[in-house]
């Protein structure tokens, strides 16, 4: 396996194929994924404190520009969740020198396409485009950063579309809502808590003012990032974004308090209902924030657990009274805190009880019995094929550096995990694993088909699974 | 024995263009050059392009053969689609689950899709893992088995991927598009086949596919990534030279394109308020003179952001947002399809400001800054398609396949270059006159009929799979559809056995399974209802030893479940017993000895089509007491009058809520009585279940016992 792991090595960087695999091996190696991720990338800041990271990169035909602002739930105050979400689709209608969606049209006819989306920590909007339309995506960026067009009947419309999505969102996907519900859970009484998408009691509560005040605060320049990545000069691009970024004022900030992390005060349970076929378990760990050294070690465990059949939860959970549909696993890592987590969807006729004591049990085992060589190398190679892959495009790689700058505080992160991730043994994993992988830190969330019936009066987590009927029920036409 | 193609530099003279025509760009150093392959063809008659790019360990492979939808059989539509899926499902090596496994093992991946002229295979892998992942992709594309229980899995699948299909107006609009304007050409098919041939595809049709399109003398390989060419090619000729015979694909075969005046066809949906516009031209074949122009002319009809369809539709007329066009090319034709979404009262007028447009670019030249950014958005637009090595391949793959030599790679930007307005308006007067139009609208025919009549014939298509709704406020009831329906039904209880007999069951036990479809996947359980006048049923699955259920006694009912060492009971509430209540109901004899009671309002609601059948709709609304009226639609066969299905509406008549529908098939004689043993239930459209019954027995005596409350072993709450 080990060897296997060399030869990996051995394809990027042969210069280093005599040095000895610690030391001067892993730098150098680290030095290749970097350049491969990074190019000749320069950080600069502006007069007014807005910071550009340019990457550029010949083999590409393409330019990606993306402004990232340090604005999510991590930032927002009870009342106002949802915001920063509000902010992703208010910033495209229109600002001084441009008309509602004039932005996207525009971008559209130089052959390019626009978008935003939110995340926990920022939001991030972006425009793929050829080189020949960087000049007008840094004019039209700056525009709105300077002066959307923020108006009651814009902020109006917005809150209706959030909330129409909100309504949408809850009944789309029973595993996306679950995963909603175990985030409020873990994170109960922190900001990382509220759902990215907003509360529907605060979003229909918004006012204009609100926005006003949240675009002072946290859309200034000094607040903001912008990566360029792809085929362009560096020079002139810089040229082009001083003449449109570096008159627009620095503003004073909200005081940048790190979202509190609550003590893990041991075990937190929830039950729900909700309208599903089939009962829903999800189980999360809280962990470390993504700048914790251990976070490569973490994210793999979530591979060893349920990517493919061959994984530890999907056999576990594929037959007898513990057999589930579907399991899924994965790392939701924030700058400040994260949560690994399984979620199952229960097999009709398995015993819940089951479910739950082997997914626990397989789970927490990983903190005391170190993985096999086999399990981590296949878990190496898909995170790896994952990183990579990411770095194809020029869009891939912004998200990859901007997500370093603002998570981890450097646009290489995401090349060092990556060598960190191969360097891993199943002793660092374990250690990993030991750390946060206890009932302490544990939170389960049980979500019971709301229709047909549960047994009244049984109450409880396990409920859902000895439901008789579910959707099958020959009871339709009572719904 | 491996001959050596060397393609010349495919982008030498588009520097000098790009930066005559955009003057220069912001930093950008060069303008793009597609990456050149080196090419070697093996003695089979493969292709094999490699493409070296160190800049990543990784390698992308993509394998073409010809074929694809257009060169199916005509007997078996849908089975290019279902080759490429099942091409994982089974190799002569490797079971499904050791495909996986082994793609795990590498945390690579390999997908398929069948296409309208090339089915395409592609694989994603580290370079360090380059052998192993070319032999897994080998292994898909020569090996596979195609066993029985995959074919029918993606059956199920491919049929539920239908019914959704036919549930989003827009993705059927584009169907019906490609369907009405190619009709009756290989290019009308669509991808995945139709519901109601999807039972003749079956695992011979699959093999078949396989065997006569997935050969290698016309195959093409590309490969991208940090992979020496030289063993590239070493790799490729081992793991392919087995590979031997010859492609069943035809080769170019032209296209008519009918100028015999609009076609027009409505797929009838009462329920939409909104109704989706497609109107679909034949283009010309891939390799014509008259493809850039057409591509300009496109673009500024409805291609661009502000194109002119938008601004007709949206900020003149207020029609419709998003009206746009777009042009598919293939080998033999080309397809420009126009579409809109619309109020139905607009849908004549967008038509006919459609149908304006349409003749106007046939008419005149555009203005020449129309026709500058049309060239722009070409030439910025070009280099953006080549942004991963996945892309890059697919890329040379397809250009490779439509025999696009490197001139005219050389020459594209020359090319969109020197399109002039007038070349626009030949090409368009061409191929793009309003004559020519195929039109589909997707919305209610009744009141989109009238309106459309004046444009030419129109054909009004009724729709079979999706549920019609069940009317929510009382509808008159004229004498003649009271005295219709009652005929019609009297018909239909003398087929099943007549009315005295149905009235004589007094219990039934049906065994069978019960086969559940829940996001994609299906669950098997076994099942058994017993049911005994008045109001007593028992309804239980089973899954190994574990068993589920519900028993009503009357108004009164209970649910239980029962493990291995525990029965748990509890009391049901009075929602459950009322959802059981009506469950008691749902068998076949309840269904028609409800339509015979004379109280029942029943009214004949015109002729229509269920599961493949020409049926009579009628109208089953019962009336009176407190409780909302409760409201059937039955499909009664035209030809033999058996019960075809029923859609039952909510009692609460919920906007939006959705219908119930139960199809039945499979009838065969109990007793006397005509039964289903084939039950299939959908909720808005979507199947949910499947009954597949075994065996029915009635009036055997059942004992009063089976439907006491459950002995409780154990009845503690669960853990926790």
């Amino acid at each position: 396996m080990r060897q296997a792991g060399f030869l990996v090595l051995l394809m990027i960087a042969p210069m280093c194929a005599t040095a000895a695999p610690r030391g001067p091996a892993r730098s150098a190696d680290e030095g290749t994924l970097v350049r491969a991720l990074a190019g000749d990338a320069r950080l600069v800041t502006l007069k007014n404190g807005m910071q550009i990271l340019l990457a550029p990169d010949s083999t590409t035909a393409a330019v990606d520009v993306s402004v990232w602002y340090r604005a999510g739930i991590a930032h927002e105050r009870p009342g106002i969740t949802g915001i920063s979400r509000l902010f992703e689709h208010l910033m495209f209608r229109g600002s001084a020198h441009y008309a509602f969606q004039e932005h996207s049209r525009l971008v559209a006819a130089e052959g390019g396409s626009a978008n935003a989306y939110t995340a926990p920590d920022y939001v991030c909007y972006y425009e793929t485009v050829p080189a020949s339309a960087l000049e007008l995506t840094f004019r039209l960026e700056a525009d709105r950063m300077a002066s959307p067009a923020l108006t009651a009947e814009g902020v109006e419309a917005e809150k209706r579309v959030a909330l129409e999505e909100n309504r949408w969102r809850r009944g789309a996907d029973p595993t996306a809502a679950a995963l909603r519900g175990l985030d409020s859970l873990a994170w109960a009484g922190e900001p990382y808590g509220w759902p990215v998408t907003g509360l529907d009691q605060d979003l229909s509560r918004i006012t204009l003012a609100d926005c006003q005040r949240f675009f002072a605060e946290r859309f200034a320049p000094n607040n903001a990032l912008v990566v360029v990545a792809g085929d362009f000069d560096p020079d002139r691009a810089l040229q082009e974004a001083r003449r449109s970024f570096e008159a627009l004022r620095r503003r004073p900030l909200a005081k940048d308090s790190p979202p509190v992390v609550a003590a893990r005060g041991g075990e937190r349970r929830a039950f729900a209902r909700a309208d599903q076929p089939l009962p829903i378990l999800a189980v999360g760990w809280k962990i470390p924030g993504r700048r914790d050294p251990d976070a490569p070690a973490l994210a793999l465990l979530a591979r060893v657990l349920a990517a493919g059949p061959s994984a530890r939860l999907s056999r576990a959970l594929a037959s007898g009274r513990a057999r589930c549909l579907g399991v899924q696993a994965g790392v939701d890592d924030r700058r400040d805190s994260g949560l690994l987590y399984v979620t199952a969807t229960v097999w009709p006729g398995s015993d819940s009880a089951k479910v739950e004591s082997t997914l626990v049990a397989e789970v927490e085992r990983l903190a005391r019995v170190p993985v096999s060589e086999e399990e981590l190398q296949r878990a190496r190679r898909q995170a790896e094929v994952g990183t990579l892959l990411a770095w194809e495009t020029p869009r891939g790689r912004a998200e990859a550096l901007g997500q370093g700058l603002l998570l981890e505080d450097d646009y290489r992160a995401s090349a060092s995990r990556l060598e960190r991730t191969r360097q891993l043994t199943p002793a660092d994993v374990q250690r990993a694993a030991a750390r946060v992988l206890v009932a302490a830190g544990r939170s389960v969330l049980w979500i019971a088909p709301a229709n047909p019936p549960a047994i009244p009066g049984s109450g409880g987590a396990g409920a859902g699974g000895e439901t008789p009927g579910l959707e099958q029920s020959p009871a339709e036409g009572g719904r | 024995m491996i001959m050596t193609t060397n393609f010349r530099t495919l982008a030498r003279s588009l520097a000098p263009c790009l930066v005559a025509l955009l003057g220069q760009p912001v930093g950008a150093h060069a303008a793009f050059h597609m990456p050149i392959p080196v090419v070697r063809t093996l003695p089979n008659g493969m292709r094999v392009a490699v493409f070296r790019n160190s800049r990543l360990p990784i390698v992308q492979m993509e394998l073409l053969v010809p074929g694809g939808v257009a060169a199916e059989s005509a007997d078996t539509p849908g089975a290019a689609a279902a080759t490429a899926r099942l091409l994982r499902a089974g190799t002569s090596s490797r079971t499904a689950e050791d495909f996986s496994a082994d793609l795990d093992r590498l945390g690579g991946s390999i997908g398929a899709v069948a296409g309208r002229d090339y089915s395409t295979v592609d694989g994603t892998f580290l370079a360090a893992d380059f052998d192993a992942g070319l032999e897994l992709l080998a292994d898909a594309v020569l090996n596979p088995i195609f066993p029985e229980p995959e074919v029918e899995r993606y059956k199920s699948m491919a049929g539920n991927a239908l019914t959704r299909l036919l549930q989003d107006p827009a993705a059927l609009a584009d169907a019906e598009v490609w369907s009405l304007t190619f009709a009756g050409q290989p290019y009308a098919r669509p991808v995945l086949g139709r519901s109601e041939t999807l039972s003749r595809l079956d695992r011979d049709a699959v093999q078949a596919y396989h065997r006569d399109f997935y050969r290698p003398d016309r195959a093409i390989l590309a490969i991208a990534g940090d992979v020496d060419p030289e063993r590239a090619f070493a790799a490729a000729a081992d793991r392919f030279e087995s590979w031997a015979g010859h492609s069943a694909a035809p080769t170019a075969r032209p296209v008519a394109a009918s100028a015999t005046g609009p076609r027009l066809r409505i797929l009838d949906r009462p329920g939409l308020t909104q109704s989706v516009v497609g109107i679909g031209l034949v283009g010309p074949a891939r390799d014509s003179p008259d493809v850039l122009a057409l591509q300009l002319g496109n673009y500024i009809l409805g291609g661009g952001p502000e194109s002119r369809l938008s601004r007709s539709l949206r900020q003149d007329g207020g029609f419709s947002y998003g009206a746009h066009s777009a042009y598919t090319l293939l080998r033999d034709a080309g397809l420009v399809s126009l579409s809109a979404v619309t109020r139905t009262d607009s849908v004549a007028a967008v038509v006919g400001r459609m149908r304006d447009e349409l003749a106007r670019l046939a008419a005149q030249a555009p203005g020449e800054a129309e026709v500058a950014s049309a060239r722009r958005y070409f030439l910025n637009s070009y280099p953006l398609q080549f942004q991963s090595l996945s892309a890059l391949v697919s890329q040379w793959t397809a250009l490779a396949f439509y025999g696009l030599s490197a001139d005219s790679m050389d020459r594209y930007v020359e090319s969109v270059a020197g399109v002039t307005a007038d070349g626009v308006r030949e090409a368009a007067s061409r191929w793009l006159a309003p004559d020519r139009m195929a039109v589909v609208v997707v919305g209610p025919a009744a009141s989109l009929q009238p309106s459309l009549a004046s444009l030419g014939p129109v054909e009004v298509v009724t729709a079979e799979t999706e549920p019609r709704p069940v009317v929510a406020a009382p509808a008159s009831v004229s004498p003649e559809e009271r005295k219709r329906g009652r005929e019609l039904l009297a018909q239909t209880f003398v087929a099943h056995g007549g009315l005295a007999r149905l009235r004589r069951v007094k219990d039934s036990t049906v065994n069978g399974d019960l086969i559940m479809v829940m996001g994609g996947n299906e669950v098997t359980l076994h099942m058994q209802q017993v049911r005994k006048e008045p109001l007593r049923l028992r309804f239980a699955t089973r899954i190994a030893s574990a068993e589920n259920g519900q028993i009503l006694d009357g108004a009164r009912g209970w649910i239980f479940g029962s493990g291995m060492d525990s029965v748990r009971v509890a009391e049901a509430d009075s929602v459950s017993v009322l959802a059981m209540q009506t469950a008691f109901r749902s068998d076949i004899v309840h269904v028609l000895l409800a339509a015979a009671d004379t109280t029942v309002e029943v009214a004949w609601r015109g002729p229509g089509r269920l599961a493949g059948r020409d049926a009579d709709l009628i109208e089953v609304t019962k009336v009176g007491g407190a409780a909302p009226a409760e409201r059937s639609l039955l499909y009664l066969d035209s030809a033999d009058h058996r019960l075809l299905g029923v859609d039952v509406g909510s009692p609460a008549a919920r906007p939006g809520a959705y219908d119930v529908r139960r199809v039945y098939r499979d009838y065969r004689l109990v007793s006397g009585v005509l039964w289903p043993f084939e039950e299939e239930r959908s909720i808005g459209g979507a199947r949910t279940m499947t009954i597949l019954v075994q065996s029915v027995v009635l009036n055997s005596g059942v004992s009063d016992r089976v439907f006491a409350r459950p002995e409780a072993e154990d009845t503690r709450a669960p853990r926790r």
